[in-house]
């Protein structure tokens, strides 16, 4: 009888979280579902995701959306990995910039908003610096940028956020790596790029994997700068909508239907990168 | 071979000063804005250097107080008001320069000018005016924070309780499918919150926790749990089971070993995980958005503040304020932060 | 002519830390030499400058005749063999042993050809396209080993690669080393700080202690002709006795007195310590040259205190003036802990001076 009991137990122990996330997680994930696949009747239909992808800005917050993961996470992985390459060793005061680099990831997103407002307001200290270096005569209207400009905007404050702790992350990595396995490299003919191709990278590619996918899915579902920088709709991204519908006209018919509609294409979406990225990954791998 | 050498480090130097200015000027410059008074912002071009005092002049002229304020850039006093009304100046000293008199104080010091002859005061800026300010327009400041602090602690308390569980069971037990658990744990962690958040409504309104704290740190939780266990499992792992046998080799029962060997070992690991819960409730916005947009945690409101109103400075000293605890607490846990992101073998 | 050749080879960690020190030493073709030292005395660091895996501060390192100081450890035509065997886990057993060979330019058909043939000598072929991470320890070191074999270096480096294995199959791979390298004729640096391992394996050892070399010699010079007493002290086991004695010249007589034993010393040896007349020097004898007689028939007599039977012969430890010294016994006396037994001191010892430490002879 105390064998059974004992048997049972770590399945005690896990019955919490697993009843957690069927209430939590499976059964309102199911419930999105079935919301976004009836119409406000209640019976079966896609008119929630025709309406979705006929809004003519779905198409420009779904490429927003994606440009900003894809260009952002790149442009954070390579400089933040050369970084963390130069940075690989011990030198006099790289505890104090470690320190500082924490600072960036350490802002929650609203603060980081207001950050770069105070920056970029048109009295704000960067046209105010400019102004002191001579750089600029009269301030630049910096937030009246639009399309592009303005993503790129977005692009560069999430890469002020983000490089400093990827590459803390990446530097993390580099030191827990057995150091034999590049002197061996060395010792065997490699020159320095070729042991950090063949070597330090394929080794630490658990970690880059891993990273990448955690920061790309971040990425996929940024929405709270861009509005509070520009405003709704200057630069719109499917997170975005979410948001524009439960904060600017939370009280139309199909507010409701739209913002289920647009969270599950969301979740399709990122899930399905993920799995892309996957693939890709593990492809790569075998030749 | 000498000059080369030089030249590399101070390359790196060089390269390193850039990093920190990078970081830490923007840092700092925002700080700065927290404090600056209403008269600073608008001042084109300034100094980063918030001012402390302000040098005043004032005359007695056509029956009206002209008041001056030495401005830096053009080396003199510059007229700014003429009235008669001490209130009024006293409002306009507030709003414009964060200086706080009363009506009295501007009378005695003002008064003096009456007899023809200029009076230079010094006045100190009240720094924290912005602070106070933001309190005071936003009339729910107080209560967001509280509402931020009590979602927090919902967050931990439920993601610490029965995440820790689950990863001790992951760590510690032979249990079928534990690959399959750690992948699922990594798709929680993965899946996009919003998804959850929308239908979760309905459950709340039918629940009557719409609006609640407690309604946001059940959301908080789901990807918080994932996280928790992730991160137990790891600590606990590490914790060696024959410091665990030793104990009970010693008469110790399974009961008294967990609470006098294994939690106090485990101890600064969970104090992390902890952190991470508070972090994820107290940075969110998103989440509060759709879930208790009428009674809003801290950094909801930052997010309509900034939205509300063109005063900067207010906004800073709010996000001042919605920065600090995450801040200190980031740097408690910055020796967690791998496993947050987590070396995980597909 | 010495195939390779340090000359006052100096490293300095951060300004202060001597890791080596002015240290000068010649290596023939074919050579197997070993270095040998406690832990810190700069015989890794040694082998990590003739790699190229640090930078000299002083002095240079000379392979056939020509410097390789200044050269990238690509260039210096050197194969190693790691402590932890630095197999990369990323690669297969081929992939890491043809990746070795395509760094050196060779094209696909010879590395293929290459790997193997050495994977054959090696006896690696059936794991050749198993993954390292599933292989066990001693695996993964003929892996490591098959890997320096095949680029055929003009010099082979070990760093402890038997550190890691457990007692058994650390002494097969002994074997095994000396097998390859008595094949293949190449010359081998080879750094432990196991002295029964550098004494199997040497053709000559190299004693290190705090960054100097305290003997060079073949394994029974570093035994039996100690130069140092921490030559004396670290080679051995059970170490050498050491006991600070007094020398007195009477008549034509050295003597050497103790407070427990006086003994005249050895005829070469008396011109050398006649210097040392009313002084203390220090005695070496190793534990293999006392003898146990019966009570009152030896030098002196001690009572013993513990016995450590090692099956071909016995550790006695006994009591001499309150300080524990081991001997070894081979005879067939049947000892007992407590017993009373004589002790005889043979003339197999060494002399020290006291100061420096080094060996008079």
């Amino acid at each position: 009888m105390k064998n059974k009991l004992k048997q049972f137990t770590p399945y005690m122990l896990l019955a919490p979280a697993l009843i957690y996330y069927i209430m939590f997680w499976i059964r309102p994930v199911i419930k999105a579902v079935f919301e976004s696949l009836t119409d406000l009747e209640g019976s079966l239909s896609i008119a929630n995701y025709v309406e979705v992808f006929k809004e003519p800005v779905f198409a420009e917050a779904f490429g927003n959306s994606m440009i900003f993961a894809i260009v952002s996470v790149i442009l954070q992985f390579v400089i933040a990995f050369m970084l963390a390459l130069l940075l690989n060793k011990k030198f006099k005061g790289s505890n104090l910039l470690l320190f500082v680099a924490l600072i960036p990831m350490a802002v929650p997103p609203t603060a980081i908003a207001v950050l770069w407002r105070t920056a970029f307001s048109s009295y704000g200290w960067l046209n105010n610096m400019m102004q002191k270096a001579g750089l600029i005569e009269t301030p630049i209207q910096w937030l009246t940028v639009r399309g592009k400009s303005a993503l790129s905007f977005l692009i560069l404050i999430d890469t002020w956020t983000v490089l400093p702790s990827v590459m803390i992350i990446l530097l993390a990595g580099l030191q827990n790596l057995n150091k034999e396995y590049e002197e061996a490299g060395y010792v065997f003919g490699a020159s320095r790029w070729q042991v950090i191709k063949d070597i330090t990278i394929p080794i630490l590619k658990p970690t880059i994997v891993t990273a990448i996918i955690l920061r790309m899915i971040s990425a996929m579902q940024v929405w709270l700068i861009g509005v509070m920088m520009f405003g709704f709709g200057r630069v719109p991204f499917l997170v975005e909508r979410i948001a524009y519908y439960s904060d600017v006209v939370p009280l139309l018919d199909n507010s409701y239907k739209m913002s289920v509609t647009y969270s599950v294409v969301v979740t399709v979406i990122v899930l399905v990168s993920a799995m892309i990225y996957l693939k890709l990954n593990s492809r790569g791998r075998k030749t | 071979m000498n000059t080369k050498k030089l030249i590399t480090r101070t390359l790196f130097l060089l390269f390193l000063v850039t990093m920190l200015i990078a970081i830490l000027v923007p840092f700092f410059a925002f700080l700065a804005t927290s404090l600056y008074s209403s008269s600073e912002v608008y001042q084109y071009p300034r100094t980063m250097m918030p001012r402390f005092t302000y040098d005043m002049k004032i005359t007695w002229e056509d029956d009206m107080y002209q008041l001056s304020v030495y401005e830096d850039d053009i080396e003199d006093y510059e007229l700014k008001i003429y009235t008669n009304s001490p209130e009024k100046l006293r409002i306009y000293l507030k709003k414009q320069y964060s200086v706080q008199l009363t009506d009295e104080e501007i009378v005695a010091d003002f008064s003096k000018s009456k007899d023809g002859t200029a009076v230079y005061m010094q006045y100190k800026k009240d720094l924290l005016y912005n602070f106070k300010t933001f309190f005071t327009i936003t009339s729910n400041a107080d209560k967001a924070i509280m509402n931020s602090i009590i979602a927090a602690g919902w967050t931990i308390l439920i993601s610490l309780s029965i995440g820790s569980m689950a990863g001790y069971t992951i760590a510690r037990y032979r249990i079928k499918w534990k690959k399959q658990i750690n992948l699922s744990l990594l798709i929680v962690r993965m899946f996009p919150m919003v998804a959850v958040s929308i239908p979760m409504l309905v459950y709340l309104i039918r629940m009557g926790l719409n609006g609640t704290m407690f309604g946001l740190a059940i959301v908080y939780s789901v990807g918080n749990i994932a996280l928790t266990a992730w991160i137990t499992n790891s600590i606990f792992q590490g914790i060696s089971v024959e410091l665990e046998e030793a104990s009970l080799v010693f008469g110790a029962n399974k009961i008294q070993t967990f609470f006098k060997i294994t939690l106090p070992l485990a101890f600064p690991g969970l104090v992390a995980c902890s952190m991470y819960a508070f972090l994820a409730a107290w940075n969110d916005s998103i989440v509060a958005l759709i879930l208790s947009n009428s009674n809003p945690t801290l950094s909801l409101l930052i997010y309509k503040a900034i939205g509300m109103s063109g005063d900067i400075q207010l906004a800073a000293a709010g996000a001042v304020i919605l920065v600090t605890p995450s801040l200190i607490f980031t740097f408690i846990i910055k020796n967690y932060i791998n496993q947050l992101w987590g070396d995980v073998k597909f | 002519m010495e195939y390779l050749k340090l000359t006052n080879l100096t490293k300095i960690y951060l300004k202060k830390i001597i890791a080596v020190n002015n240290m000068d030493l010649s290596i023939h073709k074919g050579e197997f030499l070993v270095l040998l030292g406690p832990s810190g005395c700069g015989k890794t660091t040694t082998m990590r400058l003739i790699a190229g895996l640090e930078a000299a501060t002083e002095g240079d390192i000379l392979l056939e005749g020509k410097s390789i100081t200044g050269l990238a450890p690509k260039d210096r035509d050197v194969s190693m063999i790691f402590q932890s065997y630095a197999v990369w886990p990323h690669m297969t057993v081929y992939q890491n042993i043809a990746y070795a060979l395509k760094l050196k330019r060779m094209s696909k058909k010879d590395i293929d050809i290459r790997v193997k043939e050495t994977a054959k000598m090696a006896d690696i072929t059936e794991y050749l396209d198993r993954n390292p991470t599933n292989l066990s320890g001693g695996q993964r070191q003929r892996v490591a080993v098959a890997r320096a074999m095949a680029v055929k270096p003009k010099l082979f480096l070990m760093d402890e690669p038997l550190s890691n294995l457990d007692a058994k199959l650390r002494v097969a791979m002994r074997t095994d080393l000396k097998k390859a390298h008595e094949l293949l004729g190449s010359t081998t640096i080879f750094v432990t700080h196991d002295q029964s391992e550098a004494m199997s394996l040497a053709d000559r050892i190299v004693v290190m202690n705090m960054g100097v070399i305290e003997q060079i010699g073949t394994p029974n010079e570093i035994y039996h002709d100690c130069e140092t007493m921490f030559v004396a002290n670290f080679i051995g086991a059970p170490p050498t006795n050491f006991f600070d004695v007094e020398i007195a010249v009477s008549n034509d007589n050295v003597m050497v007195k103790h407070g427990m034993f006086e003994f005249a010393v050895a005829k070469e040896i008396e011109a050398s310590l006649r210097k040392y007349a009313g002084k203390i020097v220090v005695l070496g004898v190793r534990p293999e040259n006392f003898d146990i007689l019966p009570v009152g028939k030896g030098l002196l007599d001690s009572k013993i205190e513990f016995i450590e039977p090692q099956g071909s012969h016995t550790v006695v430890v006994i009591d001499i003036m309150g300080k524990h010294h081991k001997i070894i016994s081979t005879g067939t006396f049947e000892l007992k802990v407590g017993q009373e037994i004589g002790i005889d001191i043979n003339q197999n010892n060494f002399f020290f001076d006291k100061e420096s430490g080094k060996r008079i002879r």
